[in-house]
């Protein structure tokens, strides 16, 4: 009563209350159904799918589905158990609708399209790489200066050097790919991410070692971070160093090898050949 | 006392006995505050080593309690997974046994990322003060239950680490003439063979060596990766100096090697000269009876893990040998060496607990060199932290990383293959068994079954990725949002490292696939092994 300096009968004082509370709550209404979509990010973020899932989907039962649910409830449908082809339709179809609505944000957009390219890539059965790299063609052509350009590169590269083709028609595609990544490539993540996937191809596809050495040693200077794949590439860039006779850089990275993973099982062959080229000079 | 009279005295005691029991236990829940439990299935050495670590974190740690939970193993699995469902989990738990979809892991188990990638305060004032806890551990723990790749992240830590040694007899051993152990596969061959005979012929109660569950494959696979370590070296195509078998499948549809390869041919020959040693039936015999053989002192040797060697030493009335496991084919050749040992007694913390900060804290003791160095001598097991000795009994035990690289083996993947090939194997030790036989009955479905294996592990090789999708695309929408990215404790370079590994892999092993299903006619997609200087270093 205090707080109302002009008296007022109580069933007035107990209607503006109702109208307060009201108007309180629906102010607070989108602040809530943002921090529930943020849960259910979090939950994905923290490999909880069953939970990220209960959310979105309660949400989009309610009828309050934004664009931002709908993106959510088609990045959960991409690992909800139990998978099925009709769960992947329908994130088909959730993700090209929000590709194609220009009245939405550019980001969400280009997420949508480059999410859908990775459906076709890895989730679609039987795996679709022609449609994945034809929207990883359009999020390039599209979106070329978001961030989801430059991945869609690197994946758009993954299928094209996976390609049935001849071993001469291969060598050019992988030449054409490393040329077309020096141009296009800028930050230093995707160029990383593009020189790990051409070294291990120029190795797997054509056994080429000098190129696949240039790949993997921008690898290592652009600091990898995975530190499982870390060990390999420590030993592969020794090993290729031997092979092609660079002795210095062979010692160096044998050292940094053991060093750094003291207790791998391929130490000891390192100090092997680090004493059989330390032997030589 | 009538019978009317009992009619009412009987409930009414029961009622106040269960008010008195369930005050108790409300009594005793309002105090358990502090109380951490952790369950797990080992050996009484085992429960000791906890109990010892235990009381000292008490002692730390005024008002906490600690209380081992200890399970049989088989039923273990089953009662965690319904704890876990129910949220009604100790707070540890050893990770035993495997869940069907590695997210389960990071649902039910804190994910220990951000502390392992932090120094252990517990190592203050050791050299290891400023090492990240994960680096304090010997292998780095790079592998599952500790690290899944699949998550790109931590979901245990190791108590101790497992290696294996053929344990032998001593006494027995000295009479039957000899004065020192095999040092290779041949010499336990020959040995084998003696004493088998010697047995028949005097009519002794005595095998050999004895087996028990996977002892016997795991023995012969041993020998055909020792033989074939430069094998290995000269099919890897990316000059990694070892592969997961998958690769190895992949090179084997290529045609970069086959059975009949010098190295792998030898090594089945070996494998088969060996095997014929063994006890007939010895891939159906169950745990526990080879052991139990070798405890009544009659078989000269056991393959035994180094977690089990306190059972041993307590149980056996005679002296123990111990010797890493023969496998070269002559003792000029390197073994293979030990490195990435299997990580032991894995330790999560559960999310739903009540006290996961405690929980934490007690695996970060148990996860120092002082507490890990009290509980592996207590429970004489071998030390999971780096700079800490294994108490003497067990040091033979200790990991040795002099060696090679592993070479290939036959088994490739996992159980399915173990089946396929181990019904066909009585083709090799049977009695009218030869590696011809072998080798030639296995050629054709041996190469089918490699078809449908690779296709399968494609398929779960793609799963990575997939799973990954949707963790990015939320750490994206975060991000775009505002969300602080070092508060989701999620990389997102490393995730799309992770997804060109493992994409790209798949897509390998999809071309090695259509290459191999393809008319041998068709031009080729993959280039040939070119010539290149020798992978080993030439032996001394």
């Amino acid at each position: 009563m205090l707080l109302f300096p002009v008296s007022l009968p109580p069933s007035h004082l107990r209607s503006l209350g109702a109208a307060l509370t009201l108007a309180a709550a629906a102010a607070t209404l989108p602040a809530a159904d943002e921090r529930a979509a943020l849960d259910s990010y979090r939950a994905a973020v923290g490999m909880d799918f069953p939970q990220a899932s209960v959310e979105v989907r309660q949400r989009h039962r309610d009828g309050r589905a934004s664009a931002e649910d709908r993106f959510n409830l088609a990045i959960v449908l991409l690992n909800e158990q139990p998978q099925s082809a009709a769960k992947l339709d329908q994130a088909r179809q959730l993700m090209a609708a929000l590709a194609d609505d220009v009245s939405l944000p550019a980001d969400l957009r280009a997420a949508s399209l480059y999410f859908q390219g990775r459906l076709e890539q890895c989730h679609a059965r039987p795996v679709n790489p022609a449609a994945a790299d034809g929207l990883y063609a359009r999020v390039l052509a599209d979106f070329p200066d978001s961030a989801y350009a430059e991945r869609a590169f690197v994946m758009q590269a993954v299928i094209r050097q996976y390609e049935p083709l001849s071993v001469a028609e291969k060598r050019a595609r992988l030449l054409a790919l490393d040329a077309a990544a020096e141009a296009r490539l800028r930050t230093p993540l995707t160029q990383r991410l593009y020189h790990l996937s051409a070294g291990l191809a120029w190795s797997r596809l054509l056994q080429d070692d000098d190129r696949a050495y240039a790949h993997y040693l921008r690898v290592h200077e652009l600091k990898l971070q995975n530190d499982y794949e870390n060990s390999n590439l420590l030993v592969r860039l020794g090993e290729l160093s031997r092979r092609r006779g660079d002795k210095a850089a062979a010692l160096k990275f044998f050292r940094e090898f053991i060093t750094r993973f003291p207790a791998d099982r391929r130490t000891s062959l390192a100090r092997e050949w680090i004493a059989v080229l330390e032997a030589k000079s | 006392m009538t019978a009317r009279r009992l009619l009412y005295a009987v409930p009414i005691a029961l009622a106040l006995g269960f008010l008195a029991w369930s005050s108790v236990r409300q009594f005793r829940h309002g105090r358990e505050d502090n109380v951490l439990r952790l369950s797990h299935t080992q050996a009484p050495a085992v429960v000791a080593g906890f109990d010892r670590i235990a009381r000292e974190y008490e002692a730390l740690h005024p008002g906490v309690k600690i209380e081992q939970i200890v399970l049989p193993p088989r039923s273990y699995t089953a009662w965690l997974r319904t704890r876990l469902v129910g949220e009604v989990a100790p707070d540890i738990v050893e990770l035993a046994g495997w869940m069907d979809d590695a997210g389960d892991y990071a649902r039910y188990y804190r994910d220990l990322t951000p502390d392992l990638l932090a120094p252990n305060p517990y190592n203050r004032g050791t050299d290891l003060e400023s090492v990240r806890w994960r680096d304090t551990y010997l292998t780095g723990i790079p592998e599952v239950p500790n690290y899944f790749q699949t998550l790109l992240a931590y979901h245990s830590v190791p108590s101790s680490f497992i290696t294996y040694r053929l344990i032998y007899n001593e006494e027995l051993l000295r009479k039957l003439g000899y004065t020192q152990p095999p040092r290779t596969a041949v010499e336990l061959t020959a040995m084998s063979e003696a004493i088998t005979r010697r047995a028949r012929e005097q009519n002794l109660s005595l095998i050999p060596i004895a087996t028990e569950s996977e002892n016997g494959r795991t023995l012969l696979e041993g020998i055909l990766r020792a033989s074939t370590q430069e094998t290995l070296l000269r099919i890897d195509p990316y000059g990694n100096w070892w592969n997961w078998d998958d690769e190895v499948s992949a090179a084997y549809l290529l045609g970069r090697w086959t059975l009949r390869t010098p190295e792998v041919r030898r090594g089945i020959d070996a494998m088969g000269q060996l095997g014929r040693q063994l006890p007939p039936g010895f891939m159906q015999v169950s745990k526990g009876e080879g052991t139990f053989l070798f405890m009544q002192g009659k078989a000269v040797f056991l393959l035994a893990p180094s977690f089990e060697y306190t059972l041993f030493r307590t149980h056996c009335k005679f002296p123990l040998g111990v010797v890493r496991v023969p496998a070269t084919l002559s003792p000029t050749d390197r073994l293979n060496a030990e490195g990435n040992v299997f990580p032991s007694v894995n330790l999560g913390v559960v999310k739903a607990g009540k006290h996961q900060e405690l929980a934490l804290d007690f695996l970060r003791y148990l996860g120092s060199r002082e507490g890990n160095r009290h509980f592996t001598e207590t429970a004489l097991m071998l030390p999971a932290i780096s700079g800490l000795k294994p108490r003497p009994e067990i040091a033979a035990f200790a990991p040795v990383i002099a060696g090679r690289p592993a070479g290939l083996a036959i088994w490739l993947f996992g159980k399915a293959d173990y089946f396929f090939i181990n019904q066909r194997l009585h083709e090799l030790i049977g009695p009218n068994g030869s590696t011809e036989r072998f080798i030639s009955g296995l050629e054709r479905p041996y190469r089918e079954n490699q078809l449908t294996a690779l296709q399968r592990r494609t398929f779960l090789t793609r799963d990575t990725g997939r799973r990954l999708d949707t963790v990015l695309a939320a750490l994206d929408r975060l991000k775009a949002q505002g969300e602080e990215a070092a508060t989701l404790q999620r990389n997102e370079e490393q995730i799309l490292e992770t997804q060109v590994i493992f994409d790209s892999r798949a897509a390998y092993f999809d071309l090695v696939l259509g290459q191999a299903r393809q008319a041998a006619n068709r031009e080729p997609y993959f280039a040939p092994l070119p010539d290149r200087p020798v992978p080993l270093p030439v032996s001394p």
